[in-house]
């Protein structure tokens, strides 16, 4: 197990070797001058060829990736900011805290609600609640987030005055934002659990299980249910990774001050650094889940052995 | 009304909002205040205008920074604004007038400036201002300000004399007309050197000024307080309240989305918005807000490339001049008066505009427009398009990926094909536009500008520009010739005749298709009273308080 936790480790450091350097490849290819960028509208020809050559942006790119890796190594630094001349890591450390608790809020509810109703779909399968819940999913897979959003600012915000529309703070900024980015992933949890529990109460262990006498809902809860969270694991584990690196729309759509948020502004800003910092953290908080999930399969299936 | 105040039954609280009910803006009140000749007594004003409360804002991005001298970001703008003071200010009629400076006089040879500066201001750090703070805040402009849009300005100064604690001397290379406007906005703000040298690397997330407001607090990319300076007494002088705000504290939260902006105004989580076209009926029609107009200091514009082949000819471009109607676009596009039509590059916002090469101007027209393209040779061919030489007059327009702009190009695009051109509209986000139209690859680009001064002229259409803020590819030297001197002529007649000059070899030259002046409308919350708005933007909010 530890060789494959080694192994596994040694291939994410090649991931983030690769995804560094795609990265720092984007400053050459990507459309928009930083300098001309930060300097504005009105810039002098003058002041863009030297804020140019002080940023390094005329360098080719191996040049500045070398200085990346040299800082990262040397100094632990991904660089400083080139709006706010902070360094990287401070300015998605402020961030982080609060992607953390979206991350965390949403992956939650959508994992209580989506297997919990994906259970319930599956034992009452054909029947009313089978349905209301393949209805609610298919809405909930099938309108866009952003509208979501909005409606739901229309709705609690300004028709009822529950809750605030943007900002963080308090725990009624997180409601709205969590409920957004919670809601599709309720819809595909569900919908996983649902089959993968059908799937595995036509198994013959659990006609055994019956036929021992088992109560049903052991046979549910217990049986079934442990070999029926594999795919869910995946999915958790996947979406858990993806949201650590901000969830774009929905942090800017509710102004929260979020990884995703930060992502926005540096690309429309041109801020490569700062760019460069948060793909890197997706990247980490990808490779990391992944392998996390990987380590849960084998508790939770004991057919999976690693060499 | 005015009797009723004169009999003191009426406190000025009331008289303003009854005034309000009455159509008067708050500055009318003031002068009505004033001629009515009353006295209001202090303890009047004090139960109409108690200290005390919040009014919150929002800002599309977190600051950069609030160092006023390294950045060209809107939201950082708007913060240190509050923060920091100037010499001088513009004040209402666009004239100069002393702030921080009490007083100041120009050499007779236009190259020394001897600025006599006020007493008994402190920096929110507790430091006193002195000739050498002003020293050393230009100082550091031209030592480390390279990315601060007054920059070049500054770089003008050869020297500064501290004469005395009060009075500082600076020496410019060559006469600058340019400088006061440059000094007399937010990144000419006034530095304390104790609190830069105090903050180190930090300065910038920490901040202390002479002005209204002390930083507070900062969550970063979520909110930034300020809190009222208690020992403030510099406001400029079309405020009647000169010390310290009524208003206790200012929120500035990070909204970036337009829509999440108006639903907050909607919930009262915030107190002012800018309105887009959408929006005005709703607002201008609900007592719960107040609506402030405002005229932009820039035009929106189509620049034809003249370096490109379908637009180098100066009879296709006064004829696409001709067959634009910027009426049209003004009235579908931007209901509730958000625009006015210009014709000209300097519009009615900004000194140096003028109403007599505004009629010479090319017009909307449609048969002159036809008739300068044929005889530029252009004939109808298939489709009804324009061909010259086998080839069609199809040029494409530039411009960003905002709808507003998409909107207008699509308008534009119509209005051309009635004159048989034949336009493709590509959209391109801005920083990748920017870049774009250095390289000159473009036949027309639609953009606009905002600068409250002549010197746009220079900045967006001197050969010196090319390589940056002159998309359109203009160069004449005749022209370049005029913008230079207007940058170096102090006398204010003799400086506005040289941008007339310049302006009537644009209306014939016509690199500049001028469409119009944003307007803007800002919702203010009625609960926060008496407020007002710059003429060119910008709440004004020394005298302005809490009512809930």
């Amino acid at each position: 197990m530890a060789r494959y936790i080694i192994n596994r480790l040694f291939q994410a450091v090649i991931v983030l070797i690769g995804v560094s350097i795609a990265v720092a490849a984007m400053t050459e290819f990507v459309p928009g001058d930083p300098a001309l960028a930060i300097l504005g509208e009105n810039a002098s020809p003058d002041a863009i060829a030297a804020l140019r050559e002080e940023m390094g942006f005329d360098d080719p790119f191996w040049v500045q990736y070398g200085r990346f890796i040299e800082r990262l190594l040397t100094e632990g630094s991904l660089g400083t900011s080139l709006r706010t001349n902070r360094e990287v890591l401070v300015e998605i450390g402020d961030r982080l805290p609060y992607t953390l608790m979206l991350t965390f809020g949403a992956v939650g509810l959508s994992t209580v609600l989506g297997i919990t109703s994906g259970i319930l779909a599956a034992v009452r399968r054909g029947k009313p609640t089978d349905m209301a819940v393949l209805v609610g999913t298919t809405a909930g897979l099938s309108v866009p987030s952003f509208w979501v959003a909005l409606l739901m600012i229309w709705f609690f915000s300004i028709r009822l005055g529950w809750l605030p529309v943007a900002g963080a703070g308090t725990w009624q900024h997180l409601v709205l934002p969590t409920l957004t980015l919670a809601l599709p992933s309720i819809a595909t949890k569900s919908r996983l659990t649902r089959s993968a529990m059908l799937e595995a109460l036509g198994q013959d262990y659990i006609r055994t299980g019956r036929a021992k006498g088992l109560r049903e809902r052991r046979v549910i809860l217990v049986h079934a249910l442990r070999n029926a969270l594999l795919p869910v694991m995946t999915i958790v584990g996947l979406q858990f990774g993806a949201l650590l690196g901000g969830a774009f729309i929905t942090e800017v759509i509710f102004g929260w001050p979020g990884v995703g948020q930060l992502a926005v502004n540096s690309i429309l800003q041109r801020d490569f650094p700062v760019v460069q910092g948060t793909v890197l953290l997706v990247t980490v908080g990808f490779v990391l889940t992944n392998l996390i999930v990987d380590i849960l399969y084998a508790w939770a299936d004991p057919r999976i052995h690693y060499a | 009304m005015l009797a009723d105040l004169e009999h003191r039954r009426l406190g000025r609280r009331d008289f303003v909002q009854r005034a309000g009910a009455l159509g008067l803006s708050a500055r009318a009140t003031a002068m009505l205040l004033g001629t009515a000749g009353v006295a209001v007594p202090a303890s009047v004003m004090a139960a109409a205008q108690e200290q005390g409360g919040t009014m919150r804002f929002a800002v599309t991005t977190d600051p950069e920074t609030l160092d006023p001298q390294v950045t060209t970001n809107s939201a950082a703008y708007t913060v240190f604004d509050m923060i920091y003071s100037t010499l001088i200010y513009q004040d209402l009629d666009l004239t100069f007038q002393g702030l921080l400076a009490e007083s100041w006089e120009i050499s007779d040879d236009n190259l020394n400036v001897t600025f006599h500066l006020r007493e008994g201001i402190t920096f929110h750090d507790g430091s006193p201002f002195t000739a050498d703070s002003v020293r050393y805040t230009f100082e550091r402009l031209q030592e480390s300000g390279s990315r601060s849009p007054i920059y070049e300005e500054i770089n003008k100064i050869t020297a500064m004399e501290v004469v005395d604690d009060r009075t500082i001397t600076l020496t410019f290379s060559e006469p600058s007309a340019t400088f006061m406007n440059a000094i007399s906005n937010g990144y000419g703000g006034i530095l304390s050197e104790s609190a830069v040298a105090e903050a180190g690397d930090e300065f910038g997330r920490v901040a202390s000024g002479t002005n209204a407001w002390t930083l507070e607090d900062w969550q970063t990319g979520s909110l930034v307080t300020l809190h009222a300076f208690e020992e403030f007494n510099a406001a400029p002088g079309y405020y009647e309240n000169r010390g310290r705000p009524y208003i206790d504290s200012i929120e500035y939260k990070v909204i970036p989305e337009a829509f999440t902006q108006v639903a907050s105004l909607e919930t009262g989580e915030i107190d002012a918005i800018e309105l887009t076209a959408t929006d005005v009926p709703r607002f201008e029609n609900d007592d719960r807000f107040q609506i402030f107009t405002s005229r932009t200091t820039g035009i929106n514009n189509l620049g034809l490339n003249p370096t490109r082949p379908l637009t180098s000819d100066v009879n296709v471009r006064r004829a696409i001049a001709h067959a634009i109607d910027r009426d049209e676009i003004v009235n579908t596009l931007f209901e509730g008066g958000l625009a006015e039509p210009v014709y000209t590059a300097l519009p009615p916002s900004i000194q140096g505009y003028s109403a007599e090469i505004e009629e010479m101007a090319p017009h909307f027209d449609l048969e002159e427009a036809e008739r300068l393209l044929a005889e530029a040779g252009w004939e109808r061919g298939d489709d009804d398009v324009l061909v010259k030489d086998g080839e069609q007059l199809a040029p494409v327009l530039y411009t960003t990926t905002s709808t507003a702009n998409g909107q207008i190009a699509t308008l534009v695009q119509a209005q051309l094909r009635k004159v048989g051109i034949d336009m493709t509209i590509e959209q391109m986000e801005i920083a990748a536009l920017l870049e774009f139209a250095i390289t000159g690859e473009h036949d027309i680009i639609l953009l606009g500008y905002n600068w409250n001064e002549p010197d746009a002229l220079y900045l967006f259409l001197s050969s010196d520009r090319l390589e940056s803020s002159n998309q359109a590819r203009y160069s004449n030297p005749e022209f370049d010739e005029l913008v230079r001197q207007g940058q170096r002529t102090l006398d204010h007649e003799e400086r506005m005749a040289i941008y007339y000059d310049a302006q009537k070899i644009l209306i014939e030259d016509m690199p500049w298709v001028p469409l119009y002046m944003p307007i803007t409308k800002t919702a203010v919350a009625s609960r926060i009273q008496g407020v007002d708005i710059f003429p060119t933007g910008g709440l004004l909010l020394n005298d302005a308080w809490v009512a809930d």
